[in-house]
């Protein structure tokens, strides 16, 4: 039983070590609050500060390389200009696509995209809905 | 004589003069309709299609997903349309179109650099993968999907083009089967490359109920019938800090939205409203208050006025804003 919890606990430490590691995008997030209207709670926009692990300001690899990235949350309800639209996708997801946002990185330096990011009292409402939409649109597509 | 002149002269003057834009009206809130949909949140512009249903490239995890959303108004229950292909799963998005049908077209480029327009069934499900022969290192800027099949895409080349390219505007039109149908040249202008990233880029198209294609350019409209001829150009004026970032015709009426970006980067718009048979500005509108902060509307008709998108109590709601 010892051995059990022992290993699940290992196990745990690992995941948290490695998740640690590669979610550094910056030396620091900065999160700036602000109010966004009668019909929303708030706005949170995060943004890299400095230089982290894995990046320098304009030459890290694109994806972990995030300094001065913008993001607007999804639970927010801000029209925002992303400055340009770098994404910062999860490090697993980075890794299998490295390819991808290389080329994406090359292809869409110079679009400005306005993003209208929406609020709701619950921030997963949406994924989880997706999800869930997705996997009932394809199996009724089959 | 003298007077004949004159008036010959004036006319040719004032043919194809933009307009200096008329008094600002502020939009309202006319009526709300609640979708069935949970808030989310989408980039660049809606679309719609002819019966006025909603369509979103909205933010599923990561702006390279693509995931375009159709708020249905006569069913209000949503469809999505999404890459399930292996192969396509590492495509890059560049853009979405929307015939007049409802037909949804997405523009992607594959890791070897090719491009590739996927066309959709109304149920969300991949029907078409159509290779469209167009030169790598292109931003784009437009793409526009005919109910016919046929596709026009305007672009500019990227810094990492060869030199005599970069900045240089791009602007073709293909056939259903994706082979080149014509080139446009010289109907497209150069970009400044340095500046480019630093503002919201003029630029959007729409099919007009005519079938005619309507591409937004900095000061002109141009009008191009789906055989690829040039067949009208309507000037306009605008504000230069804004940006003239979407289109949208419906019956006699086109509506152009400008863009503001201010100091925290946040964005709000105001529309200009020409009619379509004078080539004259019909209004000028800003959204009112009560329309809450920095709202952009989704989507524009000739009836029900401007659209915009809001969300409350855990779901969409879509707020008409006639015009006054």
């Amino acid at each position: 039983m010892y051995k059990k919890l022992f290993g699940a606990l290992f196990g745990a430490f690992v995941i948290w070590c490695s998740t640690l590691a590669f979610s550094q995008c910056g030396a620091m997030i900065k999160q700036t609050t602000q109010n966004c209207g009668v019909h929303c709670g708030s706005v949170v926009m995060q943004s890299c500060q400095g230089v982290g692990t894995l990046c320098e300001d304009g030459t890290g690899e694109f994806g972990f390389g995030c300094c001065g990235l913008q993001l607007i949350e999804p639970g927010s309800c801000q029209s925002a200009r992303t400055g340009q639209p770098q994404e910062l996708p999860p490090s697993r997801e980075f890794l299998a696509l490295k390819d991808a946002l290389a080329l994406r990185k090359r292809t869409l330096p110079a679009q400005n995209q306005l993003m209208i990011a929406s609020c709701g009292p619950n921030k997963n409402a949406f994924s989880e809905w997706l999800e869930a939409k997705l996997k009932k649109q394809r199996a009724a597509n089959q | 004589m003298w007077i004949a002149s004159f008036v010959m002269f004036a006319l040719l003057a004032g043919y194809g003069a933009a307009e200096t834009l008329p008094t600002a009206r502020v939009l309202q809130v006319g009526s709300t309709t609640s979708m069935e949909a949970p808030p989310f949140s989408f980039y660049g512009s809606a679309q719609s299609d002819k019966e006025g249903n909603l369509f979103f490239h909205i933010s599923a995890g990561s702006y390279r997903k693509p995931v375009v959303l159709e708020l249905n108004r006569s069913s209000g229950d949503p469809t999505l349309f999404s890459l399930d292909d292996e192969e396509l799963q590492t495509a890059v998005f560049h853009e979405f179109s929307v015939a007049p049908s409802g037909q949804v077209s997405i523009l992607c480029q594959k890791m070897d650099g090719k491009f590739y327009a996927l066309r959709f069934s109304s149920k969300g499900s991949l029907q078409e993968k159509i290779h469209l022969d167009m030169p790598d290192n292109l931003s784009i800027e437009s793409f526009v999907a005919f109910d016919s099949g046929t596709f026009l895409v305007s672009a500019f080349y990227l810094p990492s083009a060869s030199p005599e390219l970069r900045g240089k505007g791009f602007m073709v039109q293909f056939d259903e089967s994706g082979a080149l149908r014509r080139r446009f040249n010289g109907e497209v202008g150069s970009v400044d490359l340095k500046s480019v990233s630093k503002r919201i880029n003029d630029g959007g198209a729409t099919i007009g109920p005519d079938g005619n294609v309507y591409l937004l350019q900095t000061n002109q409209v141009l009008v191009i019938s789906e055989g690829g001829k040039i067949l009208r150009r309507i000037k306009y004026q605008k504000p230069a800090a804004l940006s003239a970032a979407k289109i949208a015709v419906s019956q006699n009426l086109l509506s152009i939205w400008l863009l503001k970006v201010g100091e925290k980067k946040n964005v709000t718009a105001e529309y200009l409203v020409i009619d379509l048979l004078t080539g004259k500005p019909f209004g000028y509108y800003v959204p009112g208050n009560d329309l809450g902060i920095a709202p952009v509307a989704v989507s524009f008709t000739s009836h029900e006025g401007f659209t915009f998108f809001d969300t409350q109590n855990g779901h969409v709601d879509l707020i008409s804003a006639p015009l006054q």
